[in-house]
């Protein structure tokens, strides 16, 4: 089992680092200087001079131009199973602060493992880790880079549209709980949980398929 | 000869031990091998209607039949859902696909389910597993 789980690792770390872009081409962009990911990286690219083995290479130049998901060892440490595109590209960016965030998702995850022991998908327990999640990441990062990551992952191709919907909603009041906790003082992890509940008994927070037990208080 | 392959996999150790801690704590919990999943529940031919009607009492033999034949692998994550319905369970992050298999057994009680786990471009499958749910213990 665990050499299942290294080989899965591992092979995740090689697809993650695949291009689809013509190996000619990449040679051909690479003897350019061009940076990928520049603001006028496309543009440049698209004028480069070729020859007769590259002049197809300018319709490339979208893929090329991609930031590419090598950064460093820890980027490649921390690109784990079911993320999206953008989230990729935002630990590619900032592997650390990525990191963080993964751990506080397993923090969320806990939480709502301890509050609501019989969770579903698009119940109260979902509101409820969307919501700590926003939150915390709130207090780590600050509103508007926790927005980043928020929203990365919201652009997950396998939601519906009602799905995200409610998960952004519900991370939007997560972030804003956080926030007034702090600028009150009354910041910690418990507090934040307690909202969550309080804000489900209230019944502020969206939910498709309400039906879970929502406990007194935090657990 | 043999001083050196021991250095080298003394060397190699906290790397070893690194990966395999940094891969296993990605999915926290049990997977179920197929061949104990059959033990415990059967097989059955997965009947897409049935499993879709969402009644959990009889998924959990037809989960079997999926896994065992790992029936979803490389096809299309959405035709998962097309196929099985909307998923109703939760597994590590909402691009993986998880459905419930078997009744709620109450609280700290060992409950499992059907995880389809996609590609790196969130588009087809690349592994079907059994998880168990309850009760792993938090990171610290």
């Amino acid at each position: 089992m665990w050499l299942n789980r290294i080989t899965f690792f591992a092979l995740l770390s090689i697809v993650s680092n695949a291009t689809a872009a013509d190996p000619d081409c990449v040679d051909w962009f690479r003897g350019s200087k061009l940076e990928t990911g520049s603001k006028n990286c496309e543009l440049n690219c698209a004028t480069l001079m070729t020859d007769m083995g590259t002049f197809m290479c300018p319709n490339q130049c979208d893929e090329l131009c991609k930031p590419k998901e090598k950064g460093s060892l820890l980027s490649k440490l921390v690109f784990y199973p079911g993320l999206t595109q953008a989230e990729k590209e935002l630990v590619v960016k900032n592997p650390k602060q990525a990191y963080s965030v993964y751990k506080l998702k397993g923090r969320a995850e806990d939480a709502t493992n301890r509050n609501f022991p019989n969770q579903d998908l698009n119940d109260e327990s979902d509101a409820f880790r969307h919501f700590v999640w926003a939150g915390l990441l709130t207090k780590e990062l600050g509103r508007q880079k926790a927005k980043e990551y928020l929203d990365a992952h919201e652009t997950n191709p396998l939601q519906s549209n009602r799905e995200k919907q409610m998960d952004i909603f519900n991370n939007e009041r997560g972030q804003s709980a956080a926030e007034a906790l702090l600028k009150n003082n009354k910041w910690n992890e418990k507090t934040l949980e307690a909202k969550a509940i309080e804000e489900l008994q209230n019944k502020n927070l969206d939910v498709i398929s309400p039906g879970l037990p929502i406990p007194k208080e935090a657990k | 000869m043999k001083f050196k392959g021991f250095a080298l996999f003394s060397a190699l150790l906290p790397l070893y031990c690194f990966i395999a801690f940094a891969s296993s704590g990605y999915y926290r919990g049990d997977f179920m091998s197929p061949s104990e999943a059959q033990k415990k529940w059967g097989i059955k031919k997965l009947d897409k209607s049935l499993f879709k009607n969402g009644d959990h009492t009889k998924r959990e033999s037809m989960a079997v039949h999926i896994v065992v034949n790992q029936l979803y692998v490389g096809k299309p994550m959405k035709l998962v859902r097309t196929e099985l319905g909307d998923p109703d369970s939760y597994f590590f992050s909402d691009t993986i696909y998880a459905y419930k298999i078997m009744p709620y057994p109450g609280e700290s009680k060992e409950i499992w389910h059907l995880v389809f786990i996609p590609d790196n471009k969130l588009e087809k499958v690349i592994e079907v597993k059994i998880h168990k749910k309850c009760c792993y213990k938090p990171i610290q």
